[in-house]
């Protein structure tokens, strides 16, 4: 009987205890989750360098800022052409993305006896690595239709043709 | 009536008040579901906005949140780049809450986090809600970390 007695009062003990643990267990648990990354971002023009072609010369010498390229080239002759390599490098510690390039005017081609091309160019949504480089290269003719005799009959507003390329780097954030 | 008989009834005097208790709440809960539908224990996240940004911060994406969880994805630049975030808590439930503990882990320290406008043993009374803000600055140059943060508030009945 005494033992009975015992083996209740250890039972009862432990549906007490079990039982305020469980009143007692009312609780909550609100979190913020976050995630950060800390990196360099430096995507920048590092040189830019000419190669002519015929009699062709550079006006001024061509100069570069970390964002801007800028050239200024005499086409004299038929045939002359300038050919300018420009690099862009990613100084920065994370990978870079071409998320966007434009060129105004859109097309090099058009009624101007002066022809943009532009070889080279990345392509969009390629990836620009950390410590990588690219080039773009962009060559300034003349039209090859026009002969000797057109040439020299241009104006100088003929002969003076703008050219804004635009490239957009983003952070490359495709399979992180 | 022996001491043991005593210590017996009074164990069953016991186990019959929480069982009260017990049933208590789930009437209540039962019956405040079934007409105001408003739990009888319930605290929760209702909002999580960013209120400002300095440097050259970017948000990869942007903050988010559940009842029970707030979320940010965020890349700094420059030494400087700061955010704060705003996290609104509301005890929706029936019961008094009582913040037991707030706990901050990250794995670097290049990164400042401080927790403002809340506190461990903090009483959140029924029907109330709390807003508290938390500032996130990069204090310190690394050329590159990726770091997973976490704030947990951990509330319990009062």
């Amino acid at each position: 009987m005494k033992d009975k007695k015992n083996i209740l009062i250890g039972a009862l003990l432990f549906a007490v205890v079990a039982m305020s643990i469980g009143y007692a267990a009312l609780q909550q648990t609100l979190t913020i989750n976050g995630t950060a990354a800390i990196a360099t971002w430096d995507v920048e023009i590092t040189a830019i360098a000419g190669t002519p072609t015929g009699t062709a010369l550079d006006r001024v010498a061509p100069s570069f800022t970390s964002s801007t390229a800028t050239f200024d080239t005499i086409l004299q002759a038929k045939g002359d052409s300038m050919s300018y390599a420009i690099t862009i490098q990613n100084k920065g510690t994370i990978d870079a993305k071409l998320n966007n390039i434009t060129f105004s005017p859109a097309s090099g081609y058009d009624s101007s006896p002066i022809i943009y091309d532009v070889t080279g160019a990345p392509a969009a949504n390629s990836v620009l690595a950390a410590g990588a480089t690219t080039t773009c290269t962009i060559t300034v003719t003349f039209d090859s239709t026009l002969t000797d005799e057109q040439i020299a009959a241009l104006t100088n507003d003929q002969k003076t043709k703008s050219l804004t390329a635009t490239l957009e780097y983003v952070q490359n954030t495709s399979g992180s | 009536m022996s001491k043991k008989d005593m210590v017996i009834l009074l164990l069953i005097l016991s186990i019959l008040f929480l069982s009260i208790l017990y049933l208590n709440i789930s009437n209540v809960a039962s019956l405040i579901n079934n007409h105001n539908n408003v739990n009888y224990w319930d605290v929760r996240i209702t909002d999580f906005k960013r209120i400002d940004i300095n440097g050259k911060v970017v948000e990869n994406e942007k903050e988010s949140h559940t009842i029970l969880t707030a979320s940010y994805d965020l890349f700094f630049k420059e030494v400087g780049d700061s955010i704060t975030y705003e996290l609104t808590i509301k005890n929706n439930g029936k019961i008094d809450a009582k913040l037991k503990e707030i706990v901050i882990s990250t794995n670097n320290d290049n990164l400042l986090y401080e927790l403002s406008g809340i506190n461990n043993g903090d009483i959140l009374k029924s029907g109330e809600e709390v807003k508290c803000k938390l500032y996130i600055k990069y204090v310190k140059y690394a050329p590159y970390v990726f770091d997973n943060q976490r704030v947990i508030f951990n509330y319990v009945q009062k």
